[in-house]
């Protein structure tokens, strides 16, 4: 069954991407409606992190937000520090993993 | 029942890709509200030459929001980090918005006209006393296609001189040659969809992670989907990307050229070369060997290709052995060997990207044949998946530098200058007499800042780039530029850089949204934007300033256009038609997110030179490098050999140095610099050192070194553990501080064919402070 779930969406994405791209005479004027639905600016990283940047270091907090933190509400993206970058840094209350 | 993560994560991945078709990211409950009297208008993003699409939100004639766009087919509502932040890069404190004049050691305000009229007067000072090759402009991989168009018809057919090269010479021009040399036509035959759609990607001295982040997370996205994607690292240093690929294999600088040939011997000596695609669709040529370095002024070079037989480039590839590369490169002879077995896999669609690595590299040319010599040796291009893919840095190096062709050498469309029929049509379009368009290129950058240096070069007017940051031996060109003697320097920008520092105008600029526009991307997008807000103060847009100088030199019919950028654009279009690079009418561009040409009849080609995909592929010829017309169609396996360095390390200065860029930052970090986020997120430039060296030399994290090349010297901290790792032997420094000029220690040594100089490798040495 998930075979097939998997089997379908990427058959359904690769026909996507095979279409030609169409002019839609829609496009240029519900920039709006792109807009409401587009993601805000990603949340800034507020505590130290050791770089080793591979997305599965994070979701060990984050997919199901152990010691606090929040919970992802996307854990299949794994390049997190491409989008979330260090901010500023703050306390945290649970035991940090140490000096960068 | 229980799923298991790995199961969790791989629906809810195949759930998102499906939703991500669609186009559509839904946004969790933020409020309607604050988003109200915010009109929203299309762009591409002011950065990289990934090309993302975004929504720039204005209210009350300032830019409020940006955000990924949905409906963009390169980055599906994404952005990275820096483009999250396009909202702030046009609004730092310090914008320019007067003219600004030189007088002694200031630079006063004046108006406009005060400012044109004294450029001017330099422009025909220098012509009448020195002749038209003493005035240059020195242009930009981040200029429109209006302003590049309108800077070569200005210099090329109104002044007559071959006197504009860019910045895209000091990071595209490698891959440019390469494709000449090889197709005879500039720039990837696949697109982007081959992220999606291949299983196999070797990355070549390319981090993408931080440098192309929005097309790396699809390689990311791949490779969670299907099981099967490997994502190989080839690489000098230790980067994010190498911690998210399957496999990191350190090279010694270098020795790519090495390695490339010892991956074609294994698939040549194991017989898996695709017989049949060699046979219909390469030739074989050698060009010359022991080509120099570039590193004296006025040096020439030009090649000698030679055809061969396939019998006797097998018998060149017989040196690179894998045992032989494994001694040069570090690499294991049994990985060069697994690694031409993957490339070979008849069941893997195999991709290369690459970008810088490859690119400022003193066998720049050679180094990108020698990657597509591997894809041709195994047929594995022109194919939906499978491709190599030369990756642009620049938001606009393509379809303003390359494509317009703002180079001394360059018209547009892949026309060249020493051509006479490409002068000739030139000169058609361009409504200016037979005979103007000068027949001889003059200098590359390189050579056109030691030609000012010399006083060869008196007037030099860049727009949109930071050349005395970015240029390689930093100390000399900067020196050259305020030797005076009628030397007299334009800089229009949007900031005070490195090179106002040296102007003796200073003109503001607009930029990004502040103007109508148009870039191309490296999957040859073309995407056109909107004027949306107004520049501060008096900043006007680049286009106004070159014709507005054309104007005042007696050119000004070169320009007789009401509605400039569409007309530009028009008149533009007539180069690329019927020639395999043609672009839609403008209105076309306004309607969509780009459209990858040659746009035919108003159908966008993914796929270059493939029956089906490419309408100048007749039915029945199946894959057809057309515009290779001398070798009949074919594309041309190169015999490149491998060539040491212009400069490796020796006991005097025994460490690599090699220098790039981060994530956060772009370029000379003029925009990025100014935004609070991305300067907190990444402060100031590091030494990126392996920890036994800095053991070695007795220094400590984040302690001050001083590295000292033979042409200058910086003091940094050490970073022996961030987010690059250097490997022993080798230090990396990323460029876009101005307060460490790193540049001022880089080589001006460049690849002879392409004039690329080479900012990855070049000896130093480094000692505690």
């Amino acid at each position: 069954m998930r075979m097939l779930l998997r089997c379908c969406a990427i058959t359904s994405l690769i026909a996507a991407l095979a279409l030609p791209c169409i002019v839609s005479a829609d496009e240029s004027e519900n920039y709006e409606k792109y807009a409401q639905q587009a993601e805000s600016t990603p949340p800034m990283i507020p505590h130290r992190i050791t770089d080793t940047s591979n997305g599965m270091y994070c979701l060990g907090c984050h997919r199901t937000g152990l010691n606090g933190a929040p919970e992802t509400p996307h854990p299949e993206r794994l390049t997190c520090t491409g989008c979330h970058g260090q901010g500023e840094i703050k306390e945290i209350k649970h035991g940090e993993k140490g000096n960068k | 029942m229980g799923l298991s993560r790995r199961d969790f994560l791989k629906a809810t991945a195949a759930a998102a890709a499906f939703a991500a078709a669609g186009a559509a990211v839904l946004k969790p409950k933020a409020s309607e509200a604050a988003e109200a009297g915010i009109k929203w208008d299309k762009a591409p993003c002011r950065f990289c030459g990934t090309g993302c699409g975004v929504l720039v939100g204005v209210k009350e004639g300032k830019i409020v929001a940006t955000k990924g766009d949905p409906a963009a087919p390169v980055n599906r509502g994404f952005n990275c980090i820096k483009g999250y932040f396009l909202s702030k890069i046009l609004y730092g404190k310090d914008r320019l918005t007067k003219p600004l004049i030189r007088k002694g050691d200031k630079m006063v305000e004046a108006s406009w006209d005060e400012a044109m009229t004294l450029i001017a007067s330099k422009f025909k000072e220098a012509i009448e006393k020195h002749g038209p090759d003493s005035v240059a402009i020195y242009g930009s991989g981040q200029w429109t296609v209006f302003e590049g168009y309108a800077a070569s018809k200005l210099f090329k057919g109104g002044i007559g001189t071959n006197n504009i090269e860019v910045n895209a010479r000091l990071c595209m021009a490698s891959a440019v040659t390469g494709f000449m040399t090889t197709f005879a036509s500039d720039e990837p035959m696949g697109c982007y969809d081959d992220l999606d759609l291949g299983d196999t990607y070797f990355l070549w001295g390319a981090n993408m992670a931080e440098c192309h982040p929005v097309l790396f997370s699809r390689l990311i996205d791949n490779r969670l989907k299907n099981p099967r994607v490997k994502i190989i690292d080839f690489g000098t240093r230790r980067t994010r990307t190498s911690q998210m690929a399957d496999k990191y294999i350190k090279f010694k600088p270098q020795t790519d050229l090495a390695l490339l040939n010892a991956i074609a011997h294994v698939i040549v000596r194991d017989k898996l070369y695709d017989e049949a695609f060699i046979k219909s669709h390469v030739v074989f040529k050698k060009g010359k060997t022991n080509i120099g370095y570039g590193m004296e002024d006025k040096f020439k070079f030009a090649d000698d290709p030679k055809p061969m037989t396939f019998d006797e480039y097998k018998e060149f590839l017989k040196t690179y052995t894998p045992e032989y590369v494994a001694e040069l490169s570090g690499v294991p002879a049994e990985t060069i060997v697994e690694m031409a077995h993957l490339y070979a896999d008849k069941s893997r669609k195999v991709n290369s990207l690459w970008t810088m690595g490859f690119n400022q590299h003193t066998r720049g040319t050679w180094v990108n044949n020698l990657a597509y010599n591997v894809h041709l040796l195994t047929g594995k291009i022109c194919k939906p998946g499978e491709n190599p893919m030369s990756l642009t840095g620049q938001p606009s190096a393509c379809g303003t530098t390359r494509e317009v062709g703002t180079f001394t050498h360059r018209l547009p469309a892949d026309m060249v200058v020493t051509d006479p029929e490409h002068r000739a049509k030139a000169e058609k379009i361009w409504g200016i007499p037979a005979g103007k368009i000068p027949a001889k290129p003059t200098y590359n950058a390189t050579e056109m800042f030691r030609a000012l240096d010399r006083g060869d070069i008196k007037v030099v007017w860049t727009q949109v780039t930071n050349p005395f940051q970015s240029l390689p031996n930093l100390n000399r060109y900067r020196k050259g530029a305020r030797k005076g003697d009628g030397r007299f320097i334009i800089v229009s920008d949007m900031y005070p850089t490195q090179s106002t520092e040296v102007a003796d105008v200073i003109l503001p600029s607009a930029s990004w949204v502040e103007k109508e526009g148009v870039f191309g991307n490296a999957e040859r997008r073309t995407h056109q934007w909107y004027k949306m807000v107004e520049p501060p103060g008096e900043a006007r847009n680049d286009l106004w300033q070159i014709i507005e100088l054309a104007r005042r030199l007696g050119h000004g019919n070169l320009f007789p256009y009401k509605y400039i950028e569409k007309e530009i654009w028009e008149e533009y279009r007539k180069f690329g038609e019927g020639q395999g690079k043609d672009l839609a009418p403008y209105e076309t561009y306004t309607k969509t997110r780009g459209l990858r040409w040659p746009v035919v009849n108003g159908k966008e080609t993914l796929y270059r030179y493939a029956e089906g995909h490419d309408p100048y592929v007749k039915t029945g010829e199946g894959i057809k490098f057309y515009k290779n017309k001398k070798d009949g169609g074919k594309a041309v396996i190169w015999a490149r050999p491998y060539e040491p360095a212009a400069e490796a390390p020796d006991k005097q200065y025994p460490f690599w140095l090699c220098t790039g860029r981060v994530l956060e930052h772009w370029h000379t970090g003029t925009m990025t610099g100014r935004v609070p986020e991305l300067k907190r997120a990444y402060p100031s430039a590091v030494c990126e050192m392996h920890p036994d060296d800095a053991k070695k030399l007795g220094i400590e994290n984040l302690q001050k070194v001083k590295i000292t090349s033979r042409r200058g010297t910086i003091i940094l901290p050490v970073d022996l553990n961030g987010r690059g790792k250097a490997e022993e032997g080798n230090i990396f420094v990323a460029f876009f501080d101005e307060n460490k000029l790193i540049n001022e220690l880089c080589i001006d040594a460049y690849c002879p064919i392409s004039g690329e100089p080479d900012f990855k490798k070049c000896a130093v040495k480094v000692e505690k402070v």
